[in-house]
This record gives C-alpha cells, sequence and structure tokens, in this order.
C-alpha cells in the first residue's frame, strides 16, 4: 500500500501517464482547478470519481478509495441489499488473519464460478 | 545594460532568450525520447521535466481574472488562473511564460531576494516590466520554435501572404495559415501574429494585444496580497460610505 496521501498519488499516477491537470479533467468530466485541489489536497473526491480516475489512470480502486476515505459504491449496494448478513458476517470476520482472508477470497470466487456455471 | 522595476536584471538580447528555450527544448527533446517537438507541451515540460507542480485556482490574487499566471520559486511552483483552463492558446503560453520566468530569472531572483520585502508584481496594461517581456518572448520562442514557424510559413502559398502594410484581418488569416500547417494546435492566432512580427517573416505591422499579469514573490504565503487585497476592499467600503453620508 503506498505512503502517499490520495492527493499525491494521483499525481504520481498522472505524471506516469505524462497527462496534463486539463486532459485528466477532461477525461473525468471535472475541471482542471478540481484536480488540481485534489492533488493539494484542497478537496476530497466523491467514490464515483475516485472509480473514474482509478479507471483513466489504471490505478488500484481500492487503494484509491482507501486513500480518500471512501467506499466503493458497488460495495455499498452488496451492503444495502443485505442488510443484516453483511454486517453480521463483517463483525464475525473482524478478527480474521490475512491469510484467513485470501482463503475466504478464493472460497467466495470458487461459489462465483460454481454460480455462474449454473447460469 | 537596463534595470528592470523588480529586480537588477539584465537586459538579454532577444538572440540570448532564442537560445536559452531552444537549449531547454532541446534537453526536453532529449530527455522525453521520441515525442513530437509540435505542439510544445509546456504542461509537461513545466511538470515533468522541470519538476514544478501547477496549482490551477481561484483564490487570493487570483480571485482578479487580470492575473493569468505566476511562478514561487522556493516552491518549485507555477500557479495558474482557473480562468485560463479553458483557454488552449492562454493556458499554455502562461505557463510557457513562467517557464521562461524560471530559465532565465530564477536564480537571479533568489540571489537578490535577501534584500527584497515581500511584494506582489502585476503587469499593467500599456508598458510591461523588463522581465515580463522576456518571459514573453521566452515562451513565444518556446511555444514557436524559430525554425519550425519559418519553415511552416515557407509552404504557405504566395497568394497568402499580405501586402507590405498588412491590415489585422490579413495578418490574422496568415498566422491561422501557419498554425494549420505548422501543427501549433496549442497557440493562439494573436500569439502567432506576433511571433510572425517578431521573427520578421512579416514587415510593416506592429501587433500586440493582451494584458497579462505575473508576479513574483518570496514568501511562502500570499498573507501580503490578501492583507493588500482587504485594505482595499475597506477603502472601496470606506468610500462608498463617505459618498453616501454626503
Amino acid at each position: 500500500m503506498s505512503e502517499l496521501g490520495f492527493g499525491e498519488t494521483v499525481a504520481s499516477l498522472r505524471a506516469n501517464k505524462q497527462m496534463g491537470l486539463r486532459e485528466l479533467g477532461r477525461a473525468v468530466d471535472i475541471s482542471a482547478m478540481h484536480i488540481s485541489n485534489l492533488e493539494k489536497g484542497k478537496s476530497m473526491p466523491s467514490p464515483e470519481l475516485v472509480t473514474k480516475l482509478a479507471a483513466v489512470l489504471d490505478g488500484n480502486l481500492d487503494e484509491l478509495l482507501h486513500l480518500a476515505d471512501q467506499i466503493d459504491p458497488a460495495v455499498v449496494d452488496v451492503i444495502q441489499n443485505n442488510p443484516q448478513s453483511v454486517p453480521s458476517f463483517l463483525r464475525s470476520a473482524k478478527d480474521l488473519t490475512p491469510e484467513q482472508w485470501e482463503a475466504l477470497q478464493r472460497q467466495v470466487d470458487k461459489m462465483n464460478k460454481q454460480t455462474t456455471k449454473k447460469k | 545594460m537596463s534595470v528592470s522595476p523588480y529586480f537588477n536584471c539584465p537586459d538579454f538580447s532577444d538572440d540570448y532568450i532564442e537560445l536559452a528555450a531552444n537549449t531547454l527544448l532541446r534537453d526536453y527533446m532529449a530527455w522525453c525520447d521520441g515525442d513530437d517537438l509540435v505542439p510544445v507541451r509546456a504542461e509537461v515540460i513545466a511538470e515533468q521535466f522541470l519538476e514544478y507542480t501547477i496549482e490551477i485556482t481561484n483564490e487570493g490574487i487570483f480571485s482578479d481574472p487580470e492575473c493569468l499566471g505566476g511562478i514561487v520559486f522556493n516552491e518549485n511552483c507555477i500557479k495558474i488562473n482557473s480562468t485560463v483552463e479553458n483557454h488552449e492558446g492562454r493556458y499554455n503560453f502562461t505557463i510557457a511564460h513562467e517557464i521562461g520566468h524560471h530559465v532565465l530569472h530564477r536564480d537571479i531572483y533568489l540571489e537578490q531576494r535577501v534584500n527584497e520585502n515581500n511584494r506582489i508584481i502585476c503587469r499593467e496594461a500599456g508598458d510591461k516590466p523588463l522581465v515580463e517581456q522576456q518571459a514573453d518572448r521566452f515562451a513565444a520562442a518556446l511555444l514557436m520554435p524559430k525554425e519550425e514557424v519559418s519553415a511552416a510559413f515557407a509552404l504557405v502559398d504566395e497568394g497568402s501572404l499580405p501586402t507590405s502594410t498588412p491590415t489585422t484581418k490579413a495578418l490574422r488569416a496568415l498566422a491561422n495559415k501557419v498554425v494549420v500547417i505548422g501543427g501549433f494546435s496549442n497557440v493562439s492566432n494573436t500569439a502567432m501574429v506576433n511571433r510572425l512580427v517578431d521573427l520578421r517573416l512579416v514587415s510593416g505591422a506592429k501587433y500586440q494585444t493582451g494584458t497579462p499579469q505575473d508576479f513574483l514573490r518570496k514568501s511562502p504565503s500570499f498573507s501580503w496580497v490578501t492583507n493588500n487585497q482587504l485594505s482595499r476592499a475597506v477603502y472601496k467600503l470606506f468610500c462608498w460610505v463617505s459618498e453616501k453620508l454626503k
């Protein structure tokens, strides 16, 4: 995980792509001043904007959302569609180790594949 | 040797400024390895080659739309007025102008700043301070390199060339042709007209418009500017009240 803040990370990703402030602004439908303010830490983005920035800059969406103190709208949807089971699951999983989380992820991926096959 | 009103700055010759811009371009081209020269990407030169940050803002002094840009040497920061961001030519010229200050004036300014008070330098309409004229000249040379402009100009058909005393309209039409032929897609027609005149590719014309403003400062904050603006606002309020009480 990067030690840079959100603004610095966006600036760094933009530099890697050799994109100007205006070019990035146009790509995500906001003004260059807004991009400039984000990079300077003068404002913080919405989750939707982080999603667009990650896509245009080829950044890691989860990392950028974390740095921006935001939650992926898709994750919010999952919670809202499962108002009891998701919070309950997360509470019971709060002490899992990183390895256990990985194992859990593999299990979920496997279940997803099985669901796709059935369809 | 003339002296600028802001700090002691040599009266660099046009040839010197052209050379300085060409040297920067040559170094940049070697660094970026393969990009097309034109249109010259002033933003990339400033941010990635010279490692300045660009801040687009409407705060402080930049609440005045007449103040187009500035450079803060000791923070490696170029500030651009947000009103400029949608004007391709003006945006690039402003950045190139600030790059001009970096190349021509940074070392001189930083050497002399010990004896200077915090202050803002704004260009007025009309006479421009020497340092501003030099930065403008540099910006033109950077964005519209002499060789590339001359090559594009040579491709303009003879029927399009203006007479010995060209009208503004004829100059603008000619500049537009040079912009299109040379691929100078990030410069304004006005800037190209000025460049053609500067390079003496057209004669009998004097053409200079625009009143961009600029500043140099040494303090890390805009407090002086803000306070000054506050003072002006208070003064205006005082005048208004006095007028009402009459």
